[in-house]
């Protein structure tokens, strides 16, 4: 069975309506303001190369850059580790059994049984 | 001569304020998360197009750690969606507003 | 040139137009596929800005990891949704 996407218009208006606000004051301040010429990168440099060498600080790139910017990528990869242990730790223990993750709507654990109820539609 | 800035620019900022109503508007869960995947792709069009305007290759370094950054943001982002579902039976976020339950 | 600007106005149009059927979208397996087709063609865009390494990796990562991802999660996360989806239908 496949059917066409629906829309759904006209159930918030007021977020919709910031969202158009924001777009409007963005436009403006870019309108207003002057850049100068496109430059780009030389016809045959290896980019691929140069993001390697910018990132550990490796002089002799075909494309200048700031350097050593694994500094970021090393920060933000201990920032995930920490979320993610974070998530481990805030796991729920039942019995001295860790509980994995389910994706049942709850019906195991909570006995969330939606075929014996009646009257419910 | 080459694309302007300014359009480059006003497509970042289109998708950066669809993202913004996508996040505020609609009550799944799931289209909460693809609305900030739009909000990242709008940053990274930035990123790019001013690494090229400049010949600088430092918006192309940064817009490939939003790339990775983003996707493991995402999975962690769905393994927390999937225990909302468990506990609350439905991804709905205006009906998860308690922190205990 | 002029063809740069059409084609960034042809490609900008579809990833505009893929967004926002992405946040009106009714069905939510709609909304998924419109989000891939957003990300596609702003992997286009970043082949015309000279960023084909950015552009492969896109696909990759994006539309090749975090899509699948949000179909698993869809699929999980069906339950009752689908047959509340018709009741809940806002007279617009």
């Amino acid at each position: 069975m496949t059917s066409r996407p629906r829309s759904k218009i006209g159930s918030h208006l007021l977020p919709g309506l910031a969202a158009v606000a924001l777009f409007a004051v963005i436009t403006a301040a870019v309108l207003t303001s002057s850049f100068g010429s496109t430059q780009g990168f030389p016809a045959d440099a290896n980019i691929v190369a140069s993001v390697g060498r910018a990132m550990f600080g490796i002089p002799g790139a075909d494309v200048t850059g700031e350097s050593f910017l694994v500094a970021f990528i090393l920060i933000a990869l201990a920032l995930d580790a920490a979320l993610d242990g974070s998530l481990l730790l805030a796991k729920r223990e039942e019995d001295g059994s860790t509980v994995t993750l389910l994706a049942d709507g709850g019906r195991r654990l909570f006995g969330r049984d939606d075929a014996d109820e009646e009257g419910e539609d | 001569m080459a694309v302007p800035p300014s359009y480059y620019l006003l497509l970042s900022a289109a998708l950066f304020c669809i993202g913004v109503a996508g996040v505020l508007t609609r009550r799944n869960a799931l289209l909460f998360l693809m609305s900030i995947e739009l909000m990242l792709n709008a940053a990274n069009v930035n990123f790019v197009y001013f690494s090229q305007f400049w010949g600088n290759v430092t918006g192309q370094t940064f817009s490939l750690f939003v790339i990775a950054l983003a996707a493991a943001e995402v999975a962690i982002g769905i393994g927390i969606i999937l225990v909302l579902y468990r506990n609350f039976d439905g991804v709905d976020v205006t009906e998860a507003t308690t922190m205990r339950w | 040139m002029m063809y740069e600007t059409v084609a960034f106005a042809l490609f900008a149009l579809v990833t505009v137009g893929c967004s926002l059927g992405v946040i009106l979208a009714r069905d939510i397996w709609h909304s998924a596929l419109l989000l891939g087709g957003a990300l596609l063609s702003v992997a286009v865009h970043y082949v015309m800005l000279q960023a084909e390494f950015i552009a492969a990796m896109q696909i990759l990562v994006y539309v090749g990891g975090v899509l699948i991802l949000i179909t698993f999660a869809v699929m999980l996360t069906r339950g009752e949704d689908f047959e509340k989806l018709e009741g809940d239908e806002v007279s617009t």
